[in-house]
């Protein structure tokens, strides 16, 4: 028994030298699973800025910084009953998500927090054109209806996979895939207004 | 695993192709919204060290990490653990006794598909007939109010009782039961993105959650709720409120898109149509408990001059050439 207590404890020492940044997210759940303290840290480091967006997109409003804090203490005070089977990445969407929607009571409008002044080249004319098509995006998202709105910015933003955003969401897959294409064809019929007024690309 | 613009090309796999390349140039133009801010780095580094803390707090006491990793695992004596079982069976049984004993809220389901429609007779005594699909949770027995929230569409009978308001709560609106008959659709996956309410005898008090106002409605009539604020309604009248409770579907000047997904949700196929077909031309008409999607779509298609044909997933209404 002492043998095998001594083989383990350089075991865990081996895992704790090896480069988190290789590990995928999964085995990083595991490692917070087996209560290591660096594997909860890097698990932090990887996903604080998609869930941090995604609680903005829900609560505008609210403080994003105390939901990810609430989200990850909450983690590792469950840590050993997590199920990484199921994925860590929607589980913690998941909490982020009942937090947000506590925070609000109820889920009104999708906000696009697009708050940074982007450098990159408009795609089809001037970084004026391209402000305005910016700001008319974030008008278009904020016009979807809200469970719409989240499960399409789950897709396209979050690159989630449909299975994940109905788990997140608590719907069923079809349910988010049709959310999806409702709103694309929302957004594409916005766009076609916003064209007819000569304001769009030309 | 497959990217999101491959779960949407395989999505669109059955779409007609100028409506395909209209909306994946869609996709790909949103794609070029402002990204957002990254996280204040001050906030962040706060963040940071007070996770670390108690993570160091909530180990040290817990006894699960470093140097106290071996403490953890050094073994129990028994009389611990036979404490820590007893606790977790007293707690076991005192769950179970309180889902049975009504502390927990319950859910009530609808048919899978079809015709059938479920009557529940709910805690409280009042009753509800649930259409196909359609889910009502809530209800704890020990609860203040009676207060149940609904995904789909339900024809609710409750007696007023002052002691124990019932309420029903759906995403765009909260119906307080004031002693009546009413009836409710809103379907969390449909495209009408409201509430229906139909009040048939009594009263009840009908709140737009997005604006916050309140009506009282009178009886015979139908108002609905939505991110626009409250309407009274003439589509949803009573007829169109309780034929799914015979199994009938009623339209009463419904935008077709409105109607191919209620059909789509009763036969549980997908539906879908081409640009060449207006979805927001107005139906109306019932269609007697029909047993087969292609009844109902052999009729709609015949109005509205179009064909239908059969996808992977359903159907696909389009315009002949």
């Amino acid at each position: 028994m002492e043998a095998i207590q001594n083989l383990s404890t350089q075991e865990t020492r081996t895992t704790r030298a090896r480069p988190y940044v290789s590990w995928s997210l999964d085995e990083l759940a595991s490692a917070v699973a087996d209560s290591d303290a660096d594997a909860f840290e890097a698990l932090f480091e990887r996903l604080r800025e998609p869930l941090f967006r995604y609680v903005r997109e829900l609560a505008p409003s609210g403080d994003g910084y105390d939901v990810l804090q609430d989200v990850f203490l909450k983690l590792w005070e469950v840590r050993s009953r997590l199920e990484v089977r199921v994925g860590i990445k929607p589980l913690l969407y998941r909490m982020a998500r009942n937090r947000a929607l506590n925070m609000t009571r109820k889920l009104k409008r999708i906000r696009l927090p697009g708050d940074l002044p982007d450098s990159g080249q408009s795609p089809e004319g001037s970084t004026v054109e391209l402000n305005e098509l910016q700001e008319q995006i974030q008008d278009w998202i904020g016009q979807l209806p809200p469970r719409r709105a989240e499960a399409f910015l789950l897709s396209r933003f979050h690159e989630l996979p449909h299975a994940d955003i109905a788990r997140i969401m608590n719907l069923s897959v079809r349910t988010v895939q049709t959310h999806i294409v409702h709103a694309l064809k929302d957004l594409r019929a916005a766009r076609a207004r916003w064209e007819a007024t000569g304001r769009g690309p030309q | 695993m497959k990217t999101p613009k491959n779960e949407l090309n395989d999505l669109l796999a059955q779409t007609d192709g100028v409506e395909r390349e209209a909306l994946l140039q869609t996709w790909e133009l949103v794609g070029h919204a402002k990204p957002p801010a990254p996280m204040d780095p001050d906030r962040t580094e706060g963040l940071r060290k007070s996770l670390r803390e108690a993570v160091r707090d909530r180990t040290a006491h817990a006894g699960l990490d470093g140097s106290e990793r071996e403490t953890a695992r050094r073994p129990r004596g028994p009389l611990v653990f036979r404490i820590r079982l007893v606790a977790a069976a007293v707690i076991t049984v005192f769950v179970v006794a309180a889902g049975v004993w009504g502390f927990l809220p319950k859910s009530y389901l609808g048919a899978e598909g079809g015709n059938l429609v479920v009557t529940h007779v709910l805690r409280d005594g009042a009753q509800v007939q649930l259409a196909p699909g359609a889910r009502l949770t809530g209800g704890a027995r020990f609860s203040a109010r009676r207060s149940y929230a609904l995904d789909g569409e339900a024809w609710f009978e409750v007696d007023f009782n002052p002691d124990r308001p019932f309420s029903v709560e759906t995403a765009h609106a909260e119906i307080t039961v004031l002693g009546t008959s009413f009836a409710v659709r809103d379907w969390s996956s449909g495209v009408r993105q409201e509430t229906s309410v139909f009040l048939k005898s009594g009263s009840i008090s009908l709140r737009n959650t997005a604006s916050d106002s309140t009506i009282t409605m009178e009886p015979g009539v139908s108002f609905r709720s939505s991110l626009d604020g409250l309407k009274e309604s003439q589509a949803y009248g009573e007829v169109t409120a309780t034929a799914w409770t015979s199994g009938d579907l009623h339209f009463q000047a419904e935008p077709l898109g409105y109607v191919l997904d209620d059909v789509s949700r009763r036969f549980n196929v997908d539906i879908s149509w081409t640009s060449a077909v207006d979805a927001d031309r107005p139906v109306s008409g019932v269609f007697r408990a029909p047993d087969e999607v292609e009844v109902v779509l052999r009729d709609l298609a015949a109005y509205m001059s179009v064909m239908y044909r059969p996808t992977a997933t359903g159907f696909e209404l389009y315009a002949p050439d």
